[in-house]
């Protein structure tokens, strides 16, 4: 999907972003707040076994299972802080077109900032060097409170595939480092 | 065509399919069988079909079903008559008109036009049917027939629709309609005295009734056949001439709300044209009973009425709640333990109990019978031995056994490619087989069965068998072995499931593409299921899919590893014990696998594989004996949480195609536990015992 | 100057109930009037019904019918059930 349609999709009516402001490790992103279906704290999650750390583990929301990224994990930053009693979990919806059905994913956040209007016009392209984490998880770059911050492709962000892949290769591992002993 | 008739279509639609499906199968069964009293019901049965399929067409305007419909049953009813045999070619003509009708019907459904190929075909069928009738005898063709009425002599309908016809959302008119287009000379009386009654006017209250006369040449089970769908509503009498008699006819008033108006209804029909009243009113022996609506219709319809149609959707809404009452109820026995009190402790295991028992009955509706999926490929198997020349027998055993319907749709692929390999590869040409001392007709048997939780088809054909040799060869040419390696059997038998794979020097059209049977696996895989083959050469192959019995809710046996509950089928659990009375610690951590009394038991410690560092007291470990198919294993875990009722999960498509995790369940603490795929760890735990403790 | 009731296009029984209503409301305290079915392009069984009782009932009622008009999808229907519309069948028990 081009930029054009992402701002399309993300804009009010008055050509307004509505981002929702999040810290992840050390640094804060923005995530498009119109999926966000519900900020809930974080409470125990299941481990699945066998799967890279992108993977926090799955939680029970009303009777759904639901899996739960660890963005720190899955944006590849450096220095993984530790999550305390701010962290919360942002549930997203998104549709996936392979299956022709909307997805819930749970993603885990240090903490929840604040809800950002972002004009369009405070919007520019991200840096060609400099982001620390991979340049195709960087949508664009917006000045907030004099800062520039960094919105989430969530496409590429909560690109089903490539996760799928990344966990059946650690899996992998698991059982080659098991079958070694 | 108004919105009124959707649903009607709708019902329409599936009914035909029914019955299209159930006439190739009598069409199959005429084929093998020899029997001829048999036949002559199947016969009854495919004429059935067509010609109620033509009475709804024809309601709906659907005229190239109607036309295509009305000529194979002319050729059929002379078949019936005795004029004309079933041969062969006829009944592939048979089977060539189920297909085209099926398509034709969903075109019209949907209003759409047929394509210029279609109606080419149609011609081309109604060509061939009408030389089969050209060759008849049309004098003799009247007189041959018992069942074709004398032409002489009037028939006779009364049509009482019942009082709530027009609620229940049929109309009389249309089949008055249709009879008129079916027959000749149709005169028709209408009582319409109770509209004149004294209570007052309910307009959706059917107050008509109709007497009619008519002449036909037709048969008088095509007859009943046009009141098909409405006779459940009406009281429907037909006296064909041989039964039109005097006091036959006296006997329908009965069906009058009002009998003394049914001899002014009568009058009003053409006097000349009733029989005459006799002098000796009990002369006549009076056959009357109704005719025969029950006449010819034996047990297959008998069997439909005891069914019933639901919606799929509304089953798995219902197998939904019911999993939602397994979690909830397993919750509210938790927090009754918690309170200790004895009663109410006590009323929870008697719920339990009974939510248990409603779980049970409302999977087993999800249960349909595999005979149905079965029943497909016998066409199937006809068409390719054909089309191959080979012979082909196709025997099934175990059709009456169940699995869940989602299912049916996704193992109906698999068994398919399976089924076409065995007669492209497996099953040789008669020429090879005679050469072999076989004999020439192939035996491919579909069999199903149920064991300890879980459903078994196995397809197996005495043709050529696995040709190893070629196995390994083909096997080194995609790089798949070195030629070092040395395969036992069993290996190198599943090797055909490697992507890719094919032995075949020629591709068919049929298989041999080399995508078929890793997809096969994979598919079954998806099912949490599992696919072995057994293979001797020159004798055959047999291969063997496992499939759990369901999916959805299932009685489960929770362990934990580290600090997580996990869960497993408990008709997976065959035995636990405690590790260190069995095993020593020393050889836990050298070996992979245990001697168990006098069986070595392969074995995974599942803190181990999942990554788990800590230590743990031997003493402590439990040892869970597990079993799928004919395959066991052992599981090392921390310990035992027992028996509990799952209701199974999805993990949805992130956790897709991730080995020896299969769902995930939610506790009654509200908490998640993952639901591992007990076929997988069994797998994994061979793999790693034959490649290890071979190499010593 | 009789007053004319004019049948809708459908006559079916989806309408039965509501033109019966109507019509008994039509009906009160007249004399003479006329019905016009001629636009009458959908039928089944339960507005044929409705088309004979109508008759029967304004000639039980003693309510003249000076004008009938009916489409032609109205009268083959009649015509093949054998019932004749303006001197709806009288029987007597």
């Amino acid at each position: 999907m081009n930029s054009e349609t992402m701002v399309a999709e993300n804009t009010a009516s008055n050509d307004e972003l509505h981002s929702l402001l999040v810290s992840i490790g050390n640094d804060t992103f923005g995530i498009p707040i119109e999926s966000v279906k519900e900020v809930i704290e974080l409470t125990d999650t299941t481990m699945v076994p066998m799967c890279n750390q992108v993977i926090r583990g799955v939680i029970n929301v009303r009777g759904s299972v639901i899996p739960v990224l660890d963005l720190q994990h899955r944006l590849m930053l450096k220095n993984p802080q530790p999550y305390n009693k701010y962290s919360c979990i942002v549930l997203y919806d998104f549709y996936d077109p392979s299956l022709d059905e909307i997805m819930t994913l749970g993603m885990l956040v240090s903490s929840v900032m604040s809800i950002q209007f972002i004009n369009c016009t405070q919007l520019e392209d991200s840096p060609s060097f400099g982001a620390n984490i991979p340049r195709h998880f960087v949508w664009k770059m917006a000045k907030i409170n004099n800062q520039l911050t960094i919105l989430l492709d969530m496409k590429s962000v909560l690109n089903i595939s490539e996760i799928n892949t990344q966990l059946k290769s650690s899996q992998a591992e698991f059982f080659t480092r098991f079958c070694q002993r | 065509m108004s919105v009124d008739l959707s649903a009607a279509i709708t019902t329409f639609v599936n009914e035909s399919k029914e019955l299209l499906a159930e006439m190739e199968n009598s069409l199959l069964d005429l084929e093998s069988s020899e029997a001829s009293a048999d036949q002559e019901e199947t016969i009854n049965a495919i004429f059935r079909a067509i010609h109620t399929i033509k009475g709804s067409a024809g309601l709906f305007g659907f005229d190239y079903v109607v036309s295509l419909t009305h000529i194979a049953e002319t050729v059929l009813d002379d078949v019936r008559a005795g004029n004309k045999e079933m041969s062969k070619d006829l009944l592939s003509l048979y089977l060539e008109t189920g297909d085209l009708c099926d398509e034709l019907i969903q075109l019209a459904a949907s209003q759409s036009e047929p394509s210029a190929q279609q109606l080419t075909q149609l011609a081309e069928l109604t060509k061939q049917f009408s030389e089969f009738t050209d060759n008849v005898d049309t004098p003799q063709n009247k007189d041959a027939d018992s069942e074709t009425q004398s032409q002489d002599g009037p028939w006779f309908i009364c049509f009482v629709p019942n009082e709530n016809v027009l609620r229940n959302g049929l109309d009389p008119y249309p089949f008055i309609h249709f009879l008129n287009n079916e027959v000749e000379s149709l005169e028709v009386a209408t009582n319409c005295t109770a509209l004149n009654a004294d209570t007052p006017y309910d307009p959706e209250s059917c107050y008509l009734a109709f007497l009619m006369l008519f002449q036909t040449s037709q048969s008088k089970s095509v007859i009943e056949d046009i009141f098909e769908f409405i006779k459940n509503d009406a009281v429907v009498e037909i006296l064909p001439p041989d039964q039109c008699h005097y006091s036959a006819i006296e006997d329908c008033a009965k069906h009058f709300p009002d009998p003394a108006q049914f001899h002014a209804t009568l009058a009003q029909l053409t006097q000349s044209r009733l029989p005459a009243r006799p002098l000796e009113p009990a002369s006549i022996p009076d056959d009357t009973e109704p005719p025969a609506q029950t006449k010819g219709k034996k047990k297959n319809k008998l069997h439909t009425s005891k069914t019933l149609r639901v919606e799929a959707m509304k089953l798995d809404r219902l197998i939904d709640q019911v999993g939602e009452m397994v979690i909830t109820g397993a919750r509210t026995n938790l927090l009754a333990h918690e309170t200790g009190n004895e009663t109410l402790i006590e009323a929870m295991a008697l719920l339990e109990r009974l939510v248990e028992n409603i779980r049970d009955s409302s999977l087993k509706l999800r249960m349909v019978q595999i005979g149905e999926t079965f029943n497909k490929f016998k066409r199937v198997v006809r068409d390719v031995a054909d089309e191959l020349g080979k012979e082909v027998e196709l025997n099934i055993v175990g059709a009456d056994t169940e699995l869940d319907k989602t299912f049916v749709e996704k193992v109906s692929d698999p068994l398919m490619h399976i089924i076409r390999n065995a007669i492209d590869h497996g099953i040789e040409s008669p020429e090879q087989r005679l050469a072999a001392g076989k004999p020439t007709c192939g035996q491919l048997t579909l069999k199903a069965y149920h064991d300890s939780g879980s459903i078994v088809i196995e397809i197996q054909d005495d043709g050529q068998g696995l040709d190893q040799s070629k196995i390994m060869t083909r096997a080194i040419e995609n790089g798949l072995l070195n030629q070092e390696h040395s395969l036992q059997d069993k290996e190198i038998n599943l090797l055909i499931f490697e992507p890719g794979f094919s032995t075949a020097a020629a591709v068919t059209s049929i298989s041999g593409r080399g995508v078929g049977m890793d997809v096969v696996k994979r598919n079954v895989e998806s099912l949490r299921g599992s696919v072995e083959v057994d293979s001797t050469k020159g004798l055959g192959s047999k291969i063997i899919i496992r499939l759990p019995l369901t999916l959805s809710i299932i009685d489960g046996f929770m362990f934990t590893v580290g600090d997580e509950d996990y869960v497993i089928p408990l008709d997976t659990v065959v035995e636990c014990l405690e590790l260190h009375e069995v095993v020593s610690e020393s050889d836990i951590q050298d070996k992979n696998y245990i001697n168990l009394r006098t069986e070595v038991l392969p074995f995974i410690r599942l803190r181990t594989l999942f990554g788990i560092e800590q230590q743990i007291e031997h003493a402590k470990e439990s040892l869970v004996i597990v079993q799928f198919g004919t395959l066991r294993a052992g599981l090392v875990v921390d310990s035992l949480q027992g028996e509990f009722q799952t209701v199974v999960k999805p993990l949805g498509r992130l956790f897709e195609g991730l080995k020896c995790i299969s769902g995930a369940t939610i506790l009654g603490s509200g908490k998640v536990a993952i639901i591992l795929d007990v076929s997988a760890l069994i797998r994994t735990a061979i793999t790693m015992y034959e490649s290890l403790e071979l190499k010593h | 100057m009789s007053e004319c009731f004019k049948f809708p296009a459908e006559l079916t029984i989806y309408e039965v109930q509501d033109v019966h209503t109507e019509l008994i409301a039509f009906l009160a305290g007249k004399q003479q009037i006329a019905l016009d079915l001629s636009q009458i392009e959908e039928l089944d069984s339960a507005g044929i019904q409705l088309a004979i009782w109508l008759v029967n009932y304004c000639r039980n009622t003693g309510v003249q019918i000076g004008t009938l008009v009916l489409s032609d999808l109205l009268t083959a229907r009649l015509s093949l059930l054998n019932v004749p519309l303006s001197g709806a069948t009288k029987s007597e028990p």
